[in-house]
């Protein structure tokens, strides 16, 4: 990395329980570092522990550059720090777990919060346990409602391969955006 | 078709509820068997919306239940024929509507004893425009207005392997892979593969496949009647731009590729081969999918803001792909 360039970030966001932890970890060259506590809110009916600041992982480039890898906490109080970690990031990665009782709205907030970047950069939508919940068409319709043409996949984080097909569609809009 | 249009009456709506129905009935016009005109309060209307939250709705629905056809409108689960959940989203607004225009159609046919065949429609048979078409041109035609299902060659006796189309709610149904159907999509459909099935035994189908947008089954269509020529309504010198991501079943990095550039950018047919030297024949087949299943566009020259220009970066989405592998 050239002295005084910017460092490179890349931010994974989406609602606690989504897989932001996970996919991180599948491609991270460390084990993410992570800041999970006991949930104590709503969230404890669908897991044990949330991350209450961050995620934090890296790649390392041939050439020793370091791309480095936020996961934001999924509640909205921490939405501050969404706009502190989107500065000079080279996009987002949105995941939305399918079964929470309105994933829609959901990823509407996300594509509201982060609308600058998206629209700048590159963002892909993952969408996690797909195999409940609303069918993939109902996020095209509502990205379209938004004017918004992004990538939508159906992932499971736990799974390196979808997480990769994800990153490549992420890439591919990476490669193409005007900067 | 019934063509003249339906008069919905919201009763009790949110402003904010009532701003959402008008634009979604805008929005779905086309999407619509039957078109639908919102008057506000209207106790003669075709069709009722009621918001039974308050008590002022649920004396209203009480007041018309009984004679006319209602919409019961609540965030919690009413036991109501016609049940619509808050917030108001437009899928399931497509929905009941749909299913409304259904049974309307279903009470009309019932009234006239020659046309009782016709309502029974398990067996139905598409009429003759079906004849020698593949199933993409079906579709882009609209000669396929109603739930049907196609029925595959080496069918089983439970139906899993048909496919299953409803084009008012945008949905198909089929227990596997598109991409079996490669050879089958390519080939003209003769009536008798076609049959009209009721809203019911869709949703039945539903339960033991998941749907998928009809989209998806659209672009893969094209895709597989794609020869790797660009179709004659395109031209290569003529920028075209994505309107939203294909909804694709594969994971084709070319195709991703594709997608990338042209979801950010309006580029003509040569240019998109130079930017991302990908070869002629996938390059068409990409476009004129994307084409034929309504989700590109052609811009004039001078809307056009595909000038080559890429990613600042560019050698960093390369050296990622390197590192990950992809």
């Amino acid at each position: 990395m050239s002295p005084g360039a910017p460092p490179l970030k890349l931010i994974f966001a989406g609602p606690p329980g989504a897989g932001k932890t996970t996919a991180i970890a599948a491609i991270s060259d460390f084990p993410p570092v992570n800041t999970d506590v006991a949930a104590t809110d709503e969230i404890a009916n669908t897991k044990e522990a949330t991350t209450v600041a961050m995620d934090y992982g890296e790649i390392t480039l041939a050439d020793g550059q370091t791309v480095f890898l936020y996961g934001t906490p999924g509640q909205e109080r921490f939405d501050f720090m969404w706009k502190i970690l989107s500065a000079n990031s080279l996009g987002l990665i949105i995941l939305i777990d399918n079964t929470r009782r309105d994933p829609l709205a959901d990823l509407s907030i996300y594509v509201d919060n982060f609308r600058e970047l998206i629209d700048s950069a590159a963002a892909v939508v993952g969408i996690t346990r797909s195999e409940q919940g609303p069918a993939l068409g109902a996020y095209f319709e509502l990205l379209a409602q938004k004017n918004c043409a992004m990538p939508v996949l159906e992932v499971d984080a736990r799974e390196k391969k979808d997480v990769l097909r994800l990153l490549d569609a992420f890439l591919s809009v990476l490669e193409y955006a005007v900067a | 078709m019934i063509s003249t249009p339906m008069t919905l009456a919201a009763h009790e709506l949110s402003r904010k509820d009532l701003d959402v129905l008008r634009s979604l009935l805008l929005l779905y016009r086309s999407r619509l068997s039957r078109e639908c005109q919102l008057c506000c309060d209207d106790d003669d209307a075709d069709l009722h919306l009621i918001d039974v939250d308050e008590a002022a709705g649920r004396k209203r629905w009480e007041t018309l239940r009984a004679h006319k056809r209602c919409i019961v409108f609540s965030r919690t689960a009413v036991e109501a024929p016609l049940l619509l959940g808050k917030p108001l989203r437009g899928p399931a607004l497509l929905a009941v509507l749909s299913e409304v225009s259904y049974q309307t159609k279903q009470a009309a046919e019932a009234a006239q004893p020659d046309r009782m065949l016709t309502g029974t429609h398990a067996q139905l048979v598409a009429t003759s425009p079906a004849t020698g078409k593949q199933l993409i041109s079906l579709l882009e035609s609209g000669t396929i207005n109603s739930q049907v299902r196609i029925l595959l060659p080496g069918d089983r006796d439970d139906g899993q392997d048909d496919l299953w189309i409803d084009p008012q709610l945008r949905q198909y149904l089929l227990g596997t892979a598109l991409a079996r159907l490669r050879h089958f999509l390519r080939l003209p459909l003769q009536p008798e593969q076609i049959q009209r099935v009721s809203r019911q035994e869709f949703r039945e189908q539903m339960q033991r496949v998941r749907p998928r947008t009809l989209t998806r089954l659209q672009w893969f269509s094209a895709l597989a009647c794609s020869d790797g020529e660009l179709l004659p309504p395109l031209s290569r010198s003529c920028p075209v731009q994505l309107t939203a991501w294909p909804d694709m079943e594969e994971h084709s990095p070319s195709f991703f590729r594709l997608a990338g550039l042209l979801v950010k950018q309006a580029v003509a047919f040569d240019g998109i081969i130079a930017m991302t030297g990908i070869d002629s024949g996938t390059t068409a087949d990409f476009v004129n999918a994307s084409y034929r299943s309504g989700l590109m566009r052609q811009v004039a020259a001078r809307e056009s803001v595909g000038s080559g220009m890429a990613f600042a970066g560019r050698n960093i989405v390369a050296r990622l792909r390197e590192r990950l592998g992809i």
